[in-house]
């Protein structure tokens, strides 16, 4: 029972009394600290003048500099090849890298990027965000200086372009070299040889034929994991393969019209509910993340894996040799290839760097064969222009050549496109959710597509 | 105060009151350095997040004013409103449970007081306090999974029917979590409950006795009105816990398998963090902390000593 103090005690005197100053000092400034700023953010111009230089300056190789490479965990080894390559070049040049779990990268990046300690070179998921609050650099002016445009292919630069919220075109903010992971089908080479995988599967309904001998014979036919929403690699790849990369990259581009809610994307997502009902994942799939199953696929636990080959990195130091890889089979027999991927050479430079001019110089390395080399050492492929008389993918040769036949089979087809996440933030987080449910059997394929068609929308009335 | 002030007006009355209000100042004057530092870090950061409530802000460039628009969100998306509901059921957990096994276990161990085993008792049960949430959230991911120490239990007896990976399961994810809120709070429940016990007065578990008093009795009789002060405290502290928990959820779930173990502190890093959503997270968290308030402030004169 609450009870009540005599008035007059010195108790209640000693604690009352000090509490008008307090309350006054409390008040004054709750009215100072409201009164004397904006709306939030309306001060953090960040150096909008400096996000398009106009005079720079390629002639920087000799003076002494040191640069912040702003690297995820999972790329560190990759990127610190870049670095080391790029030194032994221009040893007055120095690449610190500053590595962050991978997934905090895409949290930490737009705070780093307005603060006054920004890291110099940067490669955001998000780039129309980082674009539309002058986060990054306009590099058009080096573009024209070192020449990018005439060396690199023109399907490399264009998703490293924004113009009016919309990736493709106009000026240049993401540039360098032309390398990336293939995002397809890997698989333990045991348990192909156990369940008769001969070739590789041509398409959908080929795939799913090895996938039912698979569980026929025991053998789990898919490893992921969901409690980070990484399904969403295979669930990506079949929203590719049936709606078309050329669709699916207009909806992550923000091209005016665009839309999730096709049939196309609906029949997506019932092939992935087909495989969820047959039994293909884990019944722990939900509980696990990224690391446990990387655990579970070099502990041959299954015979899948849908990730990009980025996993080489982490993979290789135990499981070297055992497991190989192909492009997603297309939807039809005969169809296109269709597959994410994302340059992994292309890099930004931080708006408020000031090594704007030594940074440029590092992404002009990234388009030499030297930074090819050592993309390609660390599990991405190079598309080289010789790459369209490239050989069918195949269940024989070394997993990097794999992943090079498999890249330029995608890139022959024109089919890469990019992760539906990548689209807006909220949308990655709606994603991870609604492949939850969709595991569980908790939500209905048009159902999760009309939400994430929905989440799309509010992110770009918003942005 | 009309008690203690001087009926006599004269010099020395003056100069006394003046030396005294002099030296409240100077007690004024100590403070302001943690004054200084709970203003910059925590009152300021408080007030900027009401602020940011009522904006549309991706926490980097330009902002709209939304008014309430961000508090209505709050009660009226389902998915923001059931985060709260969530944190209440964790109660149960995180408070309920907890309290009422560290009364029965600081009972029993009443009786050890003194002895070895009272001590090794005690040891141990402290011992997940000195753990933090965060590794706990991660242990306890492992001993839930598919293959862990809970399921290899269940099975060994034979209830593989019951066995499933708990995190990923829909309607079991949220007990789950809150079982490691359970094990996390039960020590230092005990432990505090324990130094509560040790200060009543011996003589009246003795009369209780004498009277004719059964254990169940003198619990009921002595040692429940003694510890009034020391619940209070377990409540207090264990409730915040439950309605403000994040690194335990964090962790294990991260809100997920979809939105089932989705707690407010979640949604709110979610928000800010993952979604760029500055003025929804601030406006969620203000209500989360006003909620917080109406819940303890109560109990706390609940609990007050009569």
């Amino acid at each position: 029972m609450p009870k009540q103090q005599h008035p007059t005690s010195p108790v209640r005197t000693a604690r009352r009394r000090p509490r008008t100053p307090l309350a006054a000092v409390a008040a004054a400034s709750a009215l100072a600290t409201l009164a004397a700023c904006g709306a939030p953010g309306s001060d953090s111009d960040s150096g909008s003048a400096d996000a398009t230089p106009t005079a720079v300056n390629t002639a920087v190789a000799d003076k002494s500099a040191t640069l912040t490479l702003f690297s995820a965990a999972g790329l560190e080894k990759y990127e610190q090849g870049l670095a080391d390559a790029f030194m032994a070049q221009y040893p007055k040049i120095k690449v610190k890298l500053r590595v962050e779990a991978d997934n905090n990268y895409n949290t930490v990046l737009p705070r780093l990027l307005a603060s006054d300690s920004t890291p110099d070179i940067v490669q955001p998921y998000d780039l129309l965000g980082g674009v539309k609050d002058n986060l990054l650099t306009n590099l058009n002016a080096y573009d024209e200086a070192y020449g990018w445009s005439e060396k690199v292919p023109a399907s490399a630069l264009a998703p490293g372009r924004v113009s009016d919220g919309v990736i493709g075109s106009g000026p240049l903010y993401q540039a360098g070299g032309s390398a990336g992971p293939l995002v397809g089908v890997f698989y333990n080479k045991e348990l192909a040889n156990k369940v008769g995988m001969k070739t590789v599967p041509s398409s959908i309904s080929e795939l799913e034929d090895v996938m039912a001998k698979a569980k026929k014979s025991g053998v789990t036919p898919i490893v992921a994991s969901n409690q980070d929403g990484l399904i969403g690699h295979l669930y990506n790849l079949l929203l590719g393969d049936y709606m078309g990369a050329q669709s699916l990259s207009d909806l992550v581009h923000h091209k005016p019209g665009a839309s999730l809610d096709t049939p196309e994307a609906v029949k997506a997502t019932k092939t992935l509910q087909k495989w969820i009902k047959a039994g293909y994942f884990t019944s722990d799939v939900n509980a696990l993340n990224q690391e446990a199953s990387y655990g579970k696929f070099t502990g041959g636990k299954g015979l899948f894996f849908f990730q990009g080959s980025w996993i080489t990195q982490t993979l290789d130091q135990n499981f070297k040799g055992e497991y190989g890889a192909f492009p997603m089979p297309p939807a039809e027999k005969g169809g296109k290839y269709a597959g994410m991927t994302s340059n992994t050479l292309a890099f930004s430079i931080a708006a408020r760097s000031k090594n704007k001019d030594a940074a440029a110089l590092f992404l002009d390395f990234l388009t030499t064969p030297k930074a090819a080399e050592v993309a390609v050492d660390n599990g991405y492929a190079a598309l080289t222009s010789g790459a369209s008389d490239a050989a069918e993918p195949s269940l024989s040769g070394t997993l990097t050549e794999q992943i090079q036949t498999g890249y330029a089979a995608i890139a022959a087809d024109n089919g890469f496109d990019s992760w539906l996440q990548n689209s807006a933030p909220a949308v990655g987080t709606k994603l991870t959710q609604q492949l939850q449910l969709l595991v569980s059997g908790k939500v209905e394929p048009a159902a999760m597509v009309k939400t994430l068609q929905t989440a799309y929308a509010d992110a770009l009335k918003s942005s | 105060m009309s008690s203690t002030r001087p009926t006599k007006v004269g010099a020395v009355a003056v100069r006394g009151r003046r030396r005294l209000r002099a030296r409240r100042w100077a007690g004024w004057l100590f403070a302001l350095p943690a004054l200084a530092f709970y203003g910059v870090f925590n009152f300021y950061p408080v007030l900027l997040s009401i602020q940011y409530s009522f904006y549309d802000w991706d926490g980097v460039g330009a902002s709209t004013w939304v008014g309430l628009e961000n508090y209505t969100a709050v009660f009226t998306d389902s998915e923001q409103f059931t985060t709260l509901l969530h944190a209440f059921y964790l109660i149960l957990f995180f408070t309920v449970l907890p309290v009422t096994i560290a009364l029965i276990t600081a009972s029993v161990l009443r009786q050890l007081e003194g002895r070895f085993t009272g001590a090794l008792a005690r040891t141990l049960l402290f011992l997940p306090q000195i753990i933090p949430g965060a590794a706990a959230g991660v242990a306890w991911t492992w001993m839930y999974s598919d293959n862990g120490v809970i399921n290899q239990l269940l099975r060994a007896v034979g209830l593989d029917d019951v066995a499933r990976p708990w995190l990923a399961d829909f309607t079991w994810a949220l007990t789950a979590v809150g079982f490691i809120g359970t094990w996390l709070s039960t020590g230092l429940c005990t432990m505090l409950l324990l130094s509560g016990i040790g200060k009543i007065d011996g003589s009246l578990y003795e009369a209780a006795r004498i009277d004719g008093a059964g254990p169940i009795r003198q619990f009921r009789a002595v040692t429940l009105p003694g510890l009034r002060n020391e619940i209070g405290v377990c409540v207090t502290i264990t409730i915040i816990a439950a309605l403000a928990s994040f690194d335990v959820v964090y962790l294990s779930t991260q809100g997920g398998p979809g939105t089932q173990t989705m707690v407010p502190g979640v949604a709110v890093y979610n928000l800010a963090f993952n979604d760029a959503r500055l003025g929804a997270a601030s406006a969620l968290a203000v209500v989360l902390a006003l909620v917080v308030i109406a819940v303890v402030v109560p109990l706390q004169r609940l609990f007050r000593e009569k």
